[in-house]
């Protein structure tokens, strides 16, 4: 009933997709009002329908209708309730149709609220959206299913190996296989057979009862699960929008900032997300993955890194053309490749053309997904370069210094331009290698790990923060070093004192520099901030926090910005901290025993066995942390054991400003027990310098006056229509 | 059109009417000028997609490959634990051969490797050459496993993963059989089944 | 009768290609034994730049399957050697690949590794270089040009934001004080 009503509810939300591109295609061609209505429609539609199987595949998984294959895989009876819903995404096929669910909420988003402001632009959007829909869709009802079955026949045995939509047609029998070889007779694999209709075959096959699951895999059994999917696929899929309003300028070509008004709020949320899924996943992978670190430079890491990296170049550079229309070409670039990066890295994840151990099992998704992305590339590319051959993009503005803030966005797009060219190459050198073996040019690959980023990506965000804390305050056009450098007088004089403290207290030149340049970008904005916040109480007497508040609701863009950068400068902080004077050790202690580390003593009291919830045996040990001889803290690591899949370490962590201490237990023979002990400082600034990551964003996408600018009347095809309304 | 010369500064100090002029030209049809520097610019954008192209048709053809189960069996060469140098090529048009996969770490060689040793037995007097090709271990415990199980043919590392990537192996253990002619018969993944395997080595033997 | 053999045999396949589908790496029941004298952190020191295939993107040191604990006994017996950390680095990959560091241990191939991105945000650093000049050079005529033709510029001209931020203030409260 539940699989029957899911297969219709994808199906129809394909064919309305399919209806919906046509429709957008048509209002495009014929140039016909009523086709655009009657798109919008469609797209609307999608919606409802998704959202409708969606919540069949978590109304089966909550009830445990385990005949549904993919329910089986992610879901057992005794599984916590909460993961009985957050299962939608624990597997592929499910996952698929949950990023297909988001697709249609943001086109469906994109076509309710842009409707009226970008009119012109709409059909095209609409045929890009319908199109990225359609073919997710596709995915979800011919390729990954999730409302595939298992079916048994009318003795109870079930076709094991073959799960499928449809019911099959025939008689469903199942036998055993003999074969006789030197007079012994041999068993081998079971197997059944389907007689079809034609032969005699009565349909018999019914959905097959199974009684329980084989629940989530024990990693994802974590709060991790409920939050850090969805906030990623929501960065993912919420960059369609800004490209598809990318691709729908470059098609009518008008390529000014009437398309960069209506993506910026969208762009920043899908960038927001971003921001929380990365920062979610690694705070995920600290917690379970036992190796106490957050960033692996996983090659799935770095598929979501990487848009990430062309995002945040994209969202400066827009404000290079809102305010004198120059790097068009760089921007439409520039969103387009954060939307091809999505799409590559959505591929190479869940085709397995990267290996890793985010990847999702062999699946036949390869060609279509591979397809439909040279599909996007070639044809975005194409698109552009027609564009940009007709000289659409020739600026024709100018700056009267080298030294001037467009030529510092220029840098920064530089700078993000090299990062992603580093992280790319780094992720994918073992392709692209593979491709030289194949044309006879190498014998072999060249396979980059952890070691390879870690200098390149250091300097280019060193790089960065110089900027973010020098360009607010260059001025356009042209810029004075003296201007500048007043200004910054008191930033620099207060990284010098904090750098000469460092030094002082003995920490090496590379966190220095580090600390030091991190620090100047987050004082730097400081000052912005407490000057504009001055300037307000002395011409309208306001007391500060009135004069921030108000100062903050004037423009919010900006000090919004202000906020994300601090947030950017409070992770670096937490990231050098964490990276740079991390402390390991590795020790195999008896009760009573202590392991030092950071200032602290870990003395172990006892160790012991527990059976878990669900089928989980656990292995746990109680420590006492000390520290100068002061009890501190009571921890508990432990390793969880499975009876599919490897066992899980849950670290005993002991959390405060300076740092974490952070205890795994590896290994426990008779009463001895092996602990990995870690010594993280100032890790907890990077979960904090999320939290004012998305403070920031809050206020500078939070809805207010826009600013007052005189519009000259723009001249649009569908002006008489849309005064007619729709 | 007035005509600018060089001895009329007064009117025209700054020589704009020139440019408006020229400016004027440019810009009498209304459409955008083509812009002649994007040339170098398309073709480094040509050739990152068709380079980044090239990378995913490639990537997904060698991710869609079944492991190799027939035509010629790839040649490779392997320094056994005992310091000899084979090629698969020296038993070409001599001797029917199997390669085992197999590793220190996986239960399922462990639970062949009798079946093996016993097959090997039974047919080298008829000249099957078995090679043992082994992944990843540290040579003593590669030779741990040997003596234990007895094994008394040829075993090599493969080293750098070379001869699993030739014959597009996934995991193990994996066996491979080539004719004497050097054609693969057959790719087992996993345990042979026993019999299976005789009646192959019978067939593989009858072959001329 | 030869189809169903086949047919057997694929679905024999698929069963074992599900089953390692599924498989986890074996996970090391017992602990790590290392020689005298090497002590966990020291093996863990090296262990955590060799990368080997089963447990993906984890390091040697942190992956809890059996091939990694034979691995990391295999350094701790190298490190009983006297063997230096470059050494180990280099032992490892000439038995199991270059693909086991994270960076090729290679000269060529680390050359390579790094000549790659640098060469390419070298060049992509001229174009824009290239690009701000081209905008300084434009300044010229298109000063002379505006300032002939009184030309409008067809875009919003917003509110220059270099201003020092007590003038602005003073600025607005006059303009909201007319009202």
């Amino acid at each position: 009933m539940i699989a029957e009503l899911g297969i219709v509810s994808t199906s129809l939300a394909l064919l309305v997709t399919g209806v919906a591109t046509l429709l957008a295609i048509l209002s495009v061609v014929l140039k016909d009002e009523r086709f655009a209505s009657s798109a919008r429609n469609a797209l609307l539609m999608t919606f409802p329908l998704l959202t409708a199987a969606c919540l069949l595949l978590i109304y089966a998984q909550w009830t445990g209708d385990y005949s549904i294959d993919y329910v089986n895989s992610v879901s057992a009876n005794l599984q916590p309730d909460t993961l009985k819903i957050t299962a939608l995404w624990g597997s592929q096929s499910g996952s698929l149709l949950f990023y297909s669910w988001m697709l249609s909420l943001f086109s469906a988003g994109a076509v309710w609220l842009n409707w009226k402001r970008q009119r012109h632009l709409m059909p095209w959007v609409m045929v890009f959206l319908g199109g990225t829909l359609a073919f997710f869709t596709l995915l979800n009802v011919f390729y990954e299913n999730p409302f595939a079955r298992t079916w048994m026949d009318e003795n109870g045995n079930t076709r094991t190996l073959e799960v499928s939509v449809l019911k099959p047609a025939g008689k469903v029998v199942a036998y055993p296989w003999k074969t006789d070889f030197n007079g012994e007779t041999f068993n081998d694999f079971s197997t059944s057979d389907t007689i079809p209709p034609q032969f005699g075959g009565v349909a018999s096959a019914r959905a097959a009862a199974v009684y329980d699951g084989h629940g989530l895999n024990p990693l994802l059994r974590h709060p991790g699960m409920v939050i850090h999917p969805p906030m990623l696929y929501l960065g993912f899929t919420g960059f369609v929008i800004p490209f598809a309003f990318a691709m729908a300028a470059l098609m009518i070509g008008q390529m000014d900032s009437d398309w960069i008004r209506a993506v910026r709020r969208w762009s920043l949320i899908a960038w927001v997300f971003l921001s929380i899924g990365l920062i979610l996943g690694g705070r995920w992978a600290y917690d379970v993955l036992g190796w106490g670190g957050y960033w692996g430079w996983d090659p799935v890491e770095n598929s979501a890194f990487l848009p990430w990296l062309t995002g945040t170049a994209f969202l400066h550079s827009v404000m290079i053309q809102e305010k004198r229309g120059m790097l068009k070409g760089w921007n439409m670039v520039m969103i387009i490749a954060t939307y091809l990066l999505v799409l590559l890295g959505t591929v190479a994840t869940r085709t397995g053309l990267l290996s890793s151990v985010h990847t999702f099992a062999e699946s036949p998704l390869a060609i279509p997904m591979g397809g439909f992305l040279l599909i996007t590339l070639v044809g975005s590319t194409a698109a552009f370069l027609w564009r940009s051959r007709q000289g659409y993009f020739k600026g024709d503005h100018e700056i009267e210094g080298i030294f001037s803030r467009e030529s510092m966005f220029m840098l920064n797009n530089w700078v993000f331009f090299a990062l992603t060219i580093v992280v790319f190459w780094g992720t994918w050198a073992e392709k692209i290698t593979d491709l030289a073996v194949g044309a006879g040019l190498r014998d072999d690959v060249i396979t980059l790990g952890p070691e390879y980023y870690r200098t390149p990506t250091a300097i280019l965000f060193l790089i960065i923060y110089v900027l973010m804390g020098v360009a607010p305050l260059v001025a356009w056009r042209r810029a004075t070093a003296e201007k500048v450098g007043a200004a910054l007088r008191i930033p620099m004089a207060l990284t010098a004192i904090l750098v000469i403290g460092l030094i002082i207290g003995g920490i090496g030149v590379g966190a220095t520099l580090g600390f030091g340049v991190v620090a100047f970008a987050g004082f730097a904005t400081l000052l912005e901030i407490s000057k504009g916040a001055h300037a307000r109480h002395k011409t309208h007497g306001e007391p500060y926090p009135v004069a921030i508040s108000k100062l903050f609701a004037r423009d919010r863009r900006r000090y919004g910005g202000y906020v994300i950068h601090l947030g950017i400068v409070v992770i670096g902080i937490g990231i050098i901290g964490s990276t740079i004077f991390q402390e390991v050790t590795q020790q195999t202690i008896a009760p009573g025993d202590t392991i030092s580390l950071g200032g602290y003593d870990m003395r172990l009291d006892n160790s012991f066995l527990a059976q878990g919830e669900d089928d989980r045996t656990m292995s746990i040990a109680n420590v006492t942390l000390l520290r100068d001889g002061k009890v501190v803290d009571q921890l508990r690591p432990r390793r969880d054991f499975f009876p599919s899949g490897s066992p899980m370490s849950i670290a005993g962590v002991h959390s405060n400003v300076k740092g974490d201490f952070y205890t795994l237990l590896i290994f426990t023979e008779n009463d001895q027990v092996t602990f990995r002990v870690y010594w993280n400082p100032l890790v907890n600034f990077v979960w904090w310098g999320g939290v004012l990551l998305i403070i920031g964003t809050i206020i500078a996408t939070w809805p207010g006056r826009e600013p007052a600018i005189i519009r000259q009347p723009r001249r649009s095809s569908i002006t008489a229509t849309a005064a007619a309304g729709d | 059109m007035t005509e600018v010369t060089q001895n009329q500064p007064i009117s025209d100090p700054y020589g704009d009417q020139e440019v408006l002029d020229a400016y004027a030209d440019t810009t009498a049809s209304n459409a955008p000028s083509k812009n002649r520097m994007m040339t170098p610019f398309a073709l480094v954008v040509v050739a990152a997609v068709v380079l980044i192209s090239a990378m995913v048709v490639r990537g997904i053809y060698k991710n869609e490959l079944e492991p190799l189960s027939d035509g010629p069996a790839p040649d490779f060469s392997l320094k056994t634990y005992d310091g000899q140098d084979i090629r698969l090529s020296d038993y070409k048009g001599k001797n029917v051969v199997v390669i085992n996969f197999w590793q220190t770490n996986c239960p399922p060689c462990h639970e062949e490797a009798p079946m093996l040793v016993n097959v090997y037995n039974d047919y080298k007097s008829q000249g099957v050459v078995f090679i043992g090709v082994n992944a990843k271990d540290p040579d003593k415990l590669a030779l741990d496993y040997i003596a234990q199980y007895n094994i008394t043919y040829l075993n090599g590392l493969d080293i750098g993963d070379k001869i699993q990537e030739l014959y597009r192996t996934d995991g193990y253990p994996e066996t491979i059989v080539v004719s004497r002619d050097g054609e693969v018969l057959e790719h087992y993944i996993g345990q042979p089944n026993e019999i299976a395997f005789r009646r192959l080595l019978d067939q593989a033997l009858e072959q001329s | 009768m030869k189809v169903f053999t086949r047919v057997l045999s694929l679905v024999g396949i698929l069963i074992f290609v599900g089953m390692m589908a599924s498989s986890q790496p074996v996970s090391a029941q017992g602990g790590d034994k290392y020689p005298p004298g090497v002590t966990a952190d020291d093996v863990y020191k090296v262990a955590s730049q060799i990368y080997c295939d089963v447990c993906q993107g984890v390091s040697v040191a942190y992956c809890p399957s059996t091939q990694c604990q034979a691995w990391r006994e295999e350094i701790a017996d190298l490190l009983a050697q006297g063997k230096t950390e470059d050494e180990i680095k280099q032992h490892f990959a000439d038995r199991y690949g270059e693909k086991v560091t994270g960076v090729p241990v290679s000269d060529a191939n680390r050359r390579l590794t790094y000549a790659i991105p640098i060469s390419l945000a070298v060049v992509a650093g001229l174009i824009v270089s290239f690009q701000v000049y081209q905008w300084r050079r434009r300044e010229t005529r298109a000063i002379q040009v505006a300032r002939a033709a009184n030309l409008n510029e067809n875009y919003d001209r917003p509110v220059p934001d270099n201003v020092d931020p007590a003038y602005l203030e003073r600025l607005m409260k006059l303009l909201e004080g007319k009202q």
